[in-house]
Protein backbone atom coordinates (compact mmCIF):
# COMPACT_ATOMS: atom_id res chain seq x y z
CA UNK A 1 0.00 0.00 0.00
CA UNK A 2 1.44 3.14 -0.16
CA UNK A 3 2.49 6.12 2.26
CA UNK A 4 -0.84 7.72 1.70
CA UNK A 5 -2.71 4.70 2.56
CA UNK A 6 -0.63 3.18 5.60
CA UNK A 7 0.78 4.08 8.80
CA UNK A 8 3.40 2.45 10.58
CA UNK A 9 1.70 1.12 13.60
CA UNK A 10 2.23 -1.21 16.92
CA UNK A 11 -1.32 -2.97 15.76
CA UNK A 12 -2.02 -6.15 17.35
CA UNK A 13 -4.60 -8.86 16.57
CA UNK A 14 -4.44 -10.95 12.72
CA UNK A 15 -3.27 -9.53 9.76
CA UNK A 16 -6.02 -8.43 7.53
CA UNK A 17 -3.97 -10.26 4.45
CA UNK A 18 -2.77 -13.46 5.50
CA UNK A 19 -4.96 -14.21 8.79
CA UNK A 20 -1.21 -14.93 10.77
CA UNK A 21 -0.83 -13.37 14.15
CA UNK A 22 0.98 -9.58 13.94
CA UNK A 23 2.72 -10.31 17.57
CA UNK A 24 6.23 -9.26 17.14
CA UNK A 25 6.28 -8.45 13.26
CA UNK A 26 6.34 -4.92 12.35
CA UNK A 27 3.26 -3.74 11.27
CA UNK A 28 1.35 -1.49 9.18
CA UNK A 29 -2.27 -0.17 9.82
CA UNK A 30 -4.38 1.01 6.87
CA UNK A 31 -5.49 4.42 7.58
CA UNK A 32 -9.43 3.77 5.98
CA UNK A 33 -10.04 1.27 8.91
CA UNK A 34 -7.39 0.78 10.76
CA UNK A 35 -6.99 -3.10 9.74
CA UNK A 36 -3.70 -4.44 10.59
CA UNK A 37 -0.97 -5.91 7.99
CA UNK A 38 1.91 -7.46 8.50
CA UNK A 39 5.00 -5.01 6.25
CA UNK A 40 5.11 -8.11 3.82
CA UNK A 41 1.50 -8.20 3.45
CA UNK A 42 0.67 -4.59 2.83
CA UNK A 43 3.16 -4.20 -0.10
CA UNK A 44 2.20 -8.09 -1.47
CA UNK A 45 -1.51 -6.56 -1.01
CA UNK A 46 -1.28 -2.93 -2.50
CA UNK A 47 -4.86 -2.28 -0.67
CA UNK A 48 -6.32 -2.64 2.26
CA UNK A 49 -8.03 -6.15 2.14
CA UNK A 50 -11.42 -5.31 4.63
CA UNK A 51 -14.65 -5.15 2.16
CA UNK A 52 -16.00 -2.51 3.56
CA UNK A 53 -12.77 -0.02 3.90
CA UNK A 54 -12.87 3.56 1.98
CA UNK A 55 -9.28 2.93 1.22
CA UNK A 56 -10.24 -1.01 -0.78
CA UNK A 57 -8.61 0.01 -4.00
CA UNK A 58 -5.17 -0.24 -4.99
CA UNK A 59 -2.96 2.37 -3.99
CA UNK A 60 0.48 0.43 -4.87
CA UNK A 61 2.90 2.93 -6.67
CA UNK A 62 3.39 -0.11 -9.12
CA UNK A 63 2.02 -2.98 -10.08
CA UNK A 64 1.42 -5.60 -7.63
CA UNK A 65 0.21 -9.44 -8.29
CA UNK A 66 -3.34 -8.41 -7.82
CA UNK A 67 -3.45 -5.17 -9.57
CA UNK A 68 -1.63 -6.49 -12.57
CA UNK A 69 -4.67 -9.52 -12.58
CA UNK A 70 -7.70 -7.14 -12.46
CA UNK A 71 -5.56 -4.34 -14.30
CA UNK A 72 -6.01 -1.73 -11.62
CA UNK A 73 -3.42 0.51 -10.79
CA UNK A 74 -3.61 3.78 -9.05
CA UNK A 75 -1.08 6.45 -10.29
CA UNK A 76 -0.62 9.43 -8.23
CA UNK A 77 -0.56 13.01 -9.63
CA UNK A 78 3.19 14.60 -8.27
CA UNK A 79 1.39 17.66 -6.66
CA UNK A 80 2.01 21.34 -8.24
CA UNK A 81 5.77 23.02 -6.93
CA UNK A 82 4.66 25.53 -4.33
CA UNK A 83 6.58 28.55 -5.39
CA UNK A 84 4.99 28.27 -8.62
CA UNK A 85 1.30 27.91 -6.60
CA UNK A 86 2.76 31.30 -4.99
CA UNK A 87 4.04 32.84 -7.99
CA UNK A 88 1.03 32.32 -10.02
CA UNK A 89 -1.03 33.29 -7.13
CA UNK A 90 0.30 36.75 -6.34
CA UNK A 91 0.24 37.43 -10.04
CA UNK A 92 -3.95 36.42 -10.27
CA UNK A 93 -4.42 37.79 -7.37
CA UNK A 94 -4.83 41.57 -8.89
CA UNK A 95 -7.96 39.90 -10.96
CA UNK A 96 -9.75 39.51 -7.78
CA UNK A 97 -9.52 42.78 -6.53
CA UNK A 98 -9.67 44.74 -9.71
CA UNK A 99 -11.60 48.08 -9.66
CA UNK A 100 -13.86 48.81 -12.12
CA UNK A 101 -13.54 50.65 -15.31
CA UNK A 102 -14.38 53.92 -13.89
CA UNK A 103 -11.64 54.17 -11.43
CA UNK A 104 -9.46 53.06 -14.43
CA UNK A 105 -10.42 55.49 -16.50
CA UNK A 106 -10.45 58.40 -14.11
CA UNK A 107 -7.00 57.87 -12.75
CA UNK A 108 -5.67 57.29 -16.38
CA UNK A 109 -7.30 61.19 -16.80
CA UNK A 110 -5.38 62.06 -14.34
CA UNK A 111 -2.15 60.93 -15.85
CA UNK A 112 -2.63 61.99 -18.95
CA UNK A 113 -4.20 65.59 -17.98
CA UNK A 114 -0.67 65.74 -15.91
CA UNK A 115 1.63 64.56 -18.78
CA UNK A 116 3.10 62.24 -16.98
CA UNK A 117 2.28 59.22 -18.89
CA UNK A 118 1.48 58.91 -22.96
CA UNK A 119 -2.03 57.94 -24.11
CA UNK A 120 -0.97 55.00 -25.94
CA UNK A 121 1.14 53.97 -22.93
CA UNK A 122 -1.66 54.60 -20.23
CA UNK A 123 -3.44 51.48 -22.71
CA UNK A 124 -0.50 49.36 -23.51
CA UNK A 125 -0.28 49.64 -19.37
CA UNK A 126 -4.03 48.85 -18.46
CA UNK A 127 -3.76 46.14 -21.22
CA UNK A 128 -0.98 43.98 -19.67
CA UNK A 129 -2.37 45.42 -16.31
CA UNK A 130 -5.69 43.07 -16.92
CA UNK A 131 -3.99 40.37 -19.37
CA UNK A 132 -0.97 39.34 -17.27
CA UNK A 133 -3.41 38.18 -14.43
CA UNK A 134 -5.32 36.53 -16.59
CA UNK A 135 -2.42 34.16 -18.11
CA UNK A 136 -1.11 33.55 -14.49
CA UNK A 137 -4.96 32.40 -13.50
CA UNK A 138 -4.84 30.25 -16.60
CA UNK A 139 -1.34 28.93 -16.11
CA UNK A 140 -2.09 28.42 -12.26
CA UNK A 141 -5.62 26.74 -13.25
CA UNK A 142 -3.74 24.32 -15.65
CA UNK A 143 -0.76 23.72 -13.00
CA UNK A 144 -3.66 22.58 -10.67
CA UNK A 145 -6.29 20.86 -12.47
CA UNK A 146 -4.97 18.95 -16.34
CA UNK A 147 -1.28 17.96 -15.45
CA UNK A 148 -1.66 17.40 -11.38
CA UNK A 149 -4.87 14.30 -10.96
CA UNK A 150 -4.62 11.45 -9.44
CA UNK A 151 -6.00 8.37 -12.02
CA UNK A 152 -6.88 5.08 -11.35
CA UNK A 153 -7.30 2.48 -13.97
CA UNK A 154 -9.66 -0.69 -13.78
CA UNK A 155 -11.44 -2.36 -15.47
CA UNK A 156 -14.19 0.32 -16.76
CA UNK A 157 -11.61 2.75 -17.59
CA UNK A 158 -9.62 5.43 -15.93
CA UNK A 159 -11.29 7.40 -12.75
CA UNK A 160 -10.06 10.88 -11.85
CA UNK A 161 -9.95 12.80 -8.68
CA UNK A 162 -10.97 9.51 -6.96
CA UNK A 163 -10.63 9.75 -2.99
CA UNK A 164 -12.64 8.12 -0.24
CA UNK A 165 -15.11 11.03 -0.24
CA UNK A 166 -15.67 11.63 -4.22
CA UNK A 167 -16.34 8.72 -6.69
CA UNK A 168 -14.76 10.88 -9.26
CA UNK A 169 -14.84 11.78 -12.98
CA UNK A 170 -15.23 8.76 -15.17
CA UNK A 171 -13.41 8.03 -18.57
CA UNK A 172 -14.56 4.81 -20.07
CA UNK A 173 -12.46 2.58 -22.45
CA UNK A 174 -14.90 3.18 -25.21
CA UNK A 175 -14.46 6.83 -24.50
CA UNK A 176 -10.70 7.00 -25.24
CA UNK A 177 -9.45 6.96 -29.19
CA UNK A 178 -6.03 7.54 -28.62
CA UNK A 179 -2.87 8.61 -26.42
CA UNK A 180 0.42 9.80 -26.65
CA UNK A 181 3.40 9.83 -24.22
CA UNK A 182 4.53 13.60 -23.45
CA UNK A 183 6.59 14.95 -20.49
CA UNK A 184 4.62 14.03 -17.72
CA UNK A 185 3.52 10.95 -18.13
CA UNK A 186 0.53 9.53 -21.19
CA UNK A 187 -2.05 11.86 -22.47
CA UNK A 188 -5.15 10.34 -23.82
CA UNK A 189 -7.42 11.85 -26.28
CA UNK A 190 -11.22 11.85 -25.76
CA UNK A 191 -13.53 10.79 -28.93
CA UNK A 192 -15.26 13.59 -30.22
CA UNK A 193 -12.94 16.29 -27.86
CA UNK A 194 -9.89 17.32 -30.46
CA UNK A 195 -8.56 19.62 -28.17
CA UNK A 196 -7.62 16.91 -25.70
CA UNK A 197 -4.50 16.14 -27.96
CA UNK A 198 -3.34 19.29 -26.25
CA UNK A 199 -5.37 19.27 -23.39
CA UNK A 200 -6.33 15.73 -22.22
CA UNK A 201 -6.31 14.38 -19.08
CA UNK A 202 -2.40 12.65 -18.08
CA UNK A 203 -2.11 9.63 -16.81
CA UNK A 204 1.37 10.52 -14.57
CA UNK A 205 3.78 7.78 -14.81
CA UNK A 206 7.62 7.40 -16.17
CA UNK A 207 10.16 4.86 -16.71
CA UNK A 208 9.24 1.06 -16.27
CA UNK A 209 5.46 2.26 -14.94
CA UNK A 210 4.81 4.15 -17.98
CA UNK A 211 5.63 1.21 -19.82
CA UNK A 212 3.47 -0.59 -18.25
CA UNK A 213 0.45 1.62 -18.89
CA UNK A 214 1.55 2.08 -22.86
CA UNK A 215 1.05 -1.90 -22.47
CA UNK A 216 -2.18 -1.49 -20.58
CA UNK A 217 -3.60 0.63 -23.15
CA UNK A 218 -2.72 -1.67 -25.76
CA UNK A 219 -4.34 -4.49 -24.49
CA UNK A 220 -7.39 -2.27 -24.25
CA UNK A 221 -6.99 -1.52 -28.03
CA UNK A 222 -6.30 2.04 -27.57
CA UNK A 223 -3.99 3.19 -30.08
CA UNK A 224 -0.75 5.72 -29.64
CA UNK A 225 -1.48 8.52 -31.61
CA UNK A 226 2.12 9.64 -33.35
CA UNK A 227 3.17 5.89 -34.08
CA UNK B 1 -32.95 13.89 3.92
CA UNK B 2 -34.62 12.75 0.67
CA UNK B 3 -31.61 12.80 -1.83
CA UNK B 4 -32.20 14.39 -5.42
CA UNK B 5 -35.45 15.81 -4.40
CA UNK B 6 -35.45 19.79 -4.00
CA UNK B 7 -38.26 22.13 -2.10
CA UNK B 8 -37.07 25.32 -1.33
CA UNK B 9 -39.25 25.32 1.87
CA UNK B 10 -37.91 22.61 2.80
CA UNK B 11 -34.25 23.47 2.50
CA UNK B 12 -35.36 26.52 4.82
CA UNK B 13 -36.51 24.27 7.50
CA UNK B 14 -33.23 22.28 7.50
CA UNK B 15 -31.30 25.20 7.32
CA UNK B 16 -33.10 27.16 10.14
CA UNK B 17 -33.02 23.89 12.20
CA UNK B 18 -29.25 23.49 11.42
CA UNK B 19 -29.17 26.99 12.99
CA UNK B 20 -30.89 26.40 15.79
CA UNK B 21 -28.96 23.66 17.23
CA UNK B 22 -25.52 25.75 16.65
CA UNK B 23 -26.18 29.66 16.65
CA UNK B 24 -23.11 30.11 18.62
CA UNK B 25 -20.92 28.89 16.66
CA UNK B 26 -22.50 31.23 13.32
CA UNK B 27 -23.23 33.72 14.50
CA UNK B 28 -19.11 33.68 16.06
CA UNK B 29 -18.25 32.53 12.60
CA UNK B 30 -20.38 35.77 10.54
CA UNK B 31 -18.85 37.97 13.26
CA UNK B 32 -15.36 36.80 12.73
CA UNK B 33 -15.89 36.98 8.74
CA UNK B 34 -17.11 40.52 8.77
CA UNK B 35 -14.50 42.01 11.50
CA UNK B 36 -11.83 40.47 9.18
CA UNK B 37 -13.29 42.18 5.92
CA UNK B 38 -13.38 45.55 7.50
CA UNK B 39 -9.99 45.09 8.91
CA UNK B 40 -8.79 43.64 4.75
CA UNK B 41 -10.96 47.50 3.56
CA UNK B 42 -9.73 49.50 6.78
CA UNK B 43 -6.11 50.44 5.41
CA UNK B 44 -7.75 51.54 1.78
CA UNK B 45 -10.84 52.97 2.75
CA UNK B 46 -9.39 55.43 5.67
CA UNK B 47 -6.67 57.38 3.34
CA UNK B 48 -9.01 57.66 0.61
CA UNK B 49 -11.50 59.02 2.77
CA UNK B 50 -8.79 61.35 3.69
CA UNK B 51 -7.06 62.12 0.46
CA UNK B 52 -7.91 65.70 0.55
CA UNK B 53 -7.62 66.52 4.21
CA UNK B 54 -4.01 64.98 3.79
CA UNK B 55 -3.75 66.43 0.78
CA UNK B 56 -2.72 63.22 -0.96
CA UNK B 57 -3.49 63.72 -4.68
CA UNK B 58 -1.31 60.67 -6.39
CA UNK B 59 -3.84 58.67 -8.44
CA UNK B 60 -0.96 55.87 -9.42
CA UNK B 61 -0.87 55.47 -5.45
CA UNK B 62 -4.59 55.75 -4.86
CA UNK B 63 -5.53 53.08 -7.30
CA UNK B 64 -2.78 51.03 -6.56
CA UNK B 65 -3.97 51.04 -2.50
CA UNK B 66 -7.78 50.32 -3.71
CA UNK B 67 -6.49 47.34 -5.74
CA UNK B 68 -4.39 45.57 -3.45
CA UNK B 69 -7.11 46.23 -0.37
CA UNK B 70 -9.80 44.29 -2.98
CA UNK B 71 -7.67 41.70 -3.62
CA UNK B 72 -7.29 41.07 0.19
CA UNK B 73 -11.08 41.59 0.45
CA UNK B 74 -11.17 38.92 -2.34
CA UNK B 75 -8.96 36.28 -0.64
CA UNK B 76 -10.23 36.76 2.84
CA UNK B 77 -14.07 36.74 1.16
CA UNK B 78 -13.39 33.59 -0.24
CA UNK B 79 -11.50 31.77 2.53
CA UNK B 80 -14.72 32.47 4.70
CA UNK B 81 -17.00 31.35 2.23
CA UNK B 82 -15.79 28.02 1.71
CA UNK B 83 -14.90 28.38 5.40
CA UNK B 84 -18.87 29.01 6.35
CA UNK B 85 -19.93 26.14 3.29
CA UNK B 86 -17.80 23.55 5.86
CA UNK B 87 -19.24 24.58 8.75
CA UNK B 88 -22.69 24.25 7.54
CA UNK B 89 -22.36 21.28 5.51
CA UNK B 90 -20.97 19.72 8.70
CA UNK B 91 -23.82 21.20 11.14
CA UNK B 92 -26.05 19.58 8.64
CA UNK B 93 -24.54 16.32 9.20
CA UNK B 94 -24.75 16.78 13.00
CA UNK B 95 -21.25 17.44 13.53
CA UNK B 96 -19.82 19.76 15.97
CA UNK B 97 -18.76 22.97 14.68
CA UNK B 98 -17.39 26.06 16.65
CA UNK B 99 -16.78 29.64 15.52
CA UNK B 100 -13.23 29.21 14.54
CA UNK B 101 -13.91 26.38 11.50
CA UNK B 102 -15.05 29.81 9.63
CA UNK B 103 -11.49 30.50 9.04
CA UNK B 104 -9.40 26.80 8.70
CA UNK B 105 -10.50 26.68 4.65
CA UNK B 106 -6.61 27.84 3.82
CA UNK B 107 -5.91 24.76 1.91
CA UNK B 108 -8.87 25.12 -0.76
CA UNK B 109 -8.42 28.90 -0.63
CA UNK B 110 -6.53 28.93 -4.12
CA UNK B 111 -8.65 25.92 -6.17
CA UNK B 112 -11.51 28.50 -4.63
CA UNK B 113 -10.19 31.38 -5.70
CA UNK B 114 -9.10 29.81 -9.17
CA UNK B 115 -12.64 28.16 -10.13
CA UNK B 116 -14.33 31.34 -8.76
CA UNK B 117 -12.46 33.27 -11.42
CA UNK B 118 -12.87 30.94 -14.03
CA UNK B 119 -16.38 30.42 -13.81
CA UNK B 120 -16.92 33.77 -13.40
CA UNK B 121 -15.03 34.31 -17.04
CA UNK B 122 -17.45 31.96 -18.63
CA UNK B 123 -20.44 33.54 -17.27
CA UNK B 124 -19.63 36.59 -18.90
CA UNK B 125 -18.71 35.73 -21.67
CA UNK B 126 -22.24 33.74 -21.81
CA UNK B 127 -23.82 36.70 -20.98
CA UNK B 128 -22.39 38.44 -23.84
CA UNK B 129 -23.85 35.61 -25.98
CA UNK B 130 -27.30 36.99 -25.43
CA UNK B 131 -28.01 36.65 -21.82
CA UNK B 132 -28.84 32.82 -21.72
CA UNK B 133 -25.71 31.10 -22.02
CA UNK B 134 -24.29 33.10 -19.23
CA UNK B 135 -27.44 32.38 -17.36
CA UNK B 136 -27.60 28.57 -17.95
CA UNK B 137 -23.67 28.20 -16.93
CA UNK B 138 -24.35 30.39 -13.85
CA UNK B 139 -26.84 28.23 -12.55
CA UNK B 140 -24.91 24.89 -13.54
CA UNK B 141 -21.63 25.98 -11.91
CA UNK B 142 -23.78 27.44 -8.41
CA UNK B 143 -21.93 24.40 -6.56
CA UNK B 144 -18.28 24.69 -7.50
CA UNK B 145 -17.60 26.35 -3.93
CA UNK B 146 -19.19 23.03 -2.09
CA UNK B 147 -17.20 21.24 -4.40
CA UNK B 148 -14.04 22.64 -3.64
CA UNK B 149 -15.15 23.01 0.11
CA UNK B 150 -15.82 19.28 0.62
CA UNK B 151 -14.35 17.22 -2.12
CA UNK B 152 -11.31 19.36 -2.36
CA UNK B 153 -11.63 19.06 -6.04
CA UNK B 154 -9.18 21.13 -8.27
CA UNK B 155 -10.77 23.56 -10.28
CA UNK B 156 -11.98 22.72 -13.48
CA UNK B 157 -13.03 19.34 -11.75
CA UNK B 158 -15.16 20.98 -9.67
CA UNK B 159 -16.86 22.80 -12.62
CA UNK B 160 -17.56 19.61 -14.18
CA UNK B 161 -18.77 18.25 -11.13
CA UNK B 162 -21.30 21.16 -10.37
CA UNK B 163 -22.35 20.50 -13.75
CA UNK B 164 -22.90 17.49 -13.21
CA UNK B 165 -25.22 18.03 -10.02
CA UNK B 166 -26.80 20.50 -11.89
CA UNK B 167 -27.87 18.44 -14.53
CA UNK B 168 -31.77 18.76 -15.18
CA UNK B 169 -32.22 20.95 -11.90
CA UNK B 170 -31.02 24.53 -12.85
CA UNK B 171 -34.21 25.36 -12.29
CA UNK B 172 -34.46 24.67 -8.67
CA UNK B 173 -30.64 25.65 -8.39
CA UNK B 174 -31.72 28.86 -9.29
CA UNK B 175 -34.54 29.47 -7.00
CA UNK B 176 -32.63 28.37 -4.14
CA UNK B 177 -30.10 31.05 -4.89
CA UNK B 178 -32.84 33.78 -5.09
CA UNK B 179 -34.29 32.86 -2.00
CA UNK B 180 -30.80 32.43 -0.20
CA UNK B 181 -30.47 35.48 -1.43
CA UNK B 182 -33.48 37.65 -0.56
CA UNK B 183 -32.92 36.27 3.06
CA UNK B 184 -29.30 38.51 3.13
CA UNK B 185 -30.75 41.07 1.72
CA UNK B 186 -33.50 41.47 4.78
CA UNK B 187 -30.48 40.37 6.76
CA UNK B 188 -28.79 43.03 5.66
CA UNK B 189 -32.00 45.96 5.85
CA UNK B 190 -32.29 44.85 9.75
CA UNK B 191 -29.15 47.60 10.34
CA UNK B 192 -26.74 44.56 8.85
CA UNK B 193 -26.97 43.13 12.18
CA UNK B 194 -29.40 40.57 10.72
CA UNK B 195 -27.11 39.40 9.10
CA UNK B 196 -25.67 37.71 11.46
CA UNK B 197 -28.28 35.21 11.13
CA UNK B 198 -29.13 35.90 7.36
CA UNK B 199 -25.48 35.00 6.10
CA UNK B 200 -25.31 31.56 8.07
CA UNK B 201 -28.67 30.67 6.99
CA UNK B 202 -28.36 31.19 3.47
CA UNK B 203 -24.92 29.15 3.45
CA UNK B 204 -27.48 26.76 5.02
CA UNK B 205 -29.65 26.61 2.28
CA UNK B 206 -26.68 26.07 -0.50
CA UNK B 207 -24.77 23.21 1.66
CA UNK B 208 -28.30 21.24 2.16
CA UNK B 209 -28.94 21.88 -1.81
CA UNK B 210 -25.17 20.67 -2.44
CA UNK B 211 -26.06 17.65 0.08
CA UNK B 212 -28.67 16.43 -2.12
CA UNK B 213 -27.52 16.91 -5.38
CA UNK B 214 -23.79 15.58 -5.19
CA UNK B 215 -24.37 12.06 -4.87
CA UNK B 216 -26.20 12.28 -9.11
CA UNK B 217 -22.77 13.81 -10.42
CA UNK B 218 -21.17 11.77 -12.43
CA UNK B 219 -18.98 13.98 -14.11
CA UNK B 220 -17.26 12.86 -17.67
CA UNK B 221 -13.11 12.70 -16.96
Amino acid sequence: MSDASVSDASVTGDCGWCAEPLGGDPARACVGCAAGYHRACADQAGRCAHAACPQARPSHPAWTVQARAQDWLLLRAPRPARWLRVLMLLAALPLAGRPDGKELAEAGRELIGAGVLDRWLLVSALVSLTLTPWVAMLVLAWVESAAHRDVLIDAHGLLLDHSPAWHGARLDWRRIAAYRITGGGVRVVVRGRPWTRLLGPTIPCEGRLQHDVVELLERRGVARLDA
Amino acid sequence: MARGEIYVGDLLSEAWAAFSRNAGAFIGATALAGIGLIACALPAVVPLALADELDWHDPVGQLALSWGAGAAMAVYAELVTLGLLRMSLAALRGQQVAAGDVLRATDVVVPGLVSGLIAKAIIVFGMLACLIPGLLFACSSALTAPFVADKRLLPWPAIQASRAAAEERRLSIAITFIVAYVVVIVGAAVLCVGLLVAAPLAALMVAGLYERLWPRARPEA
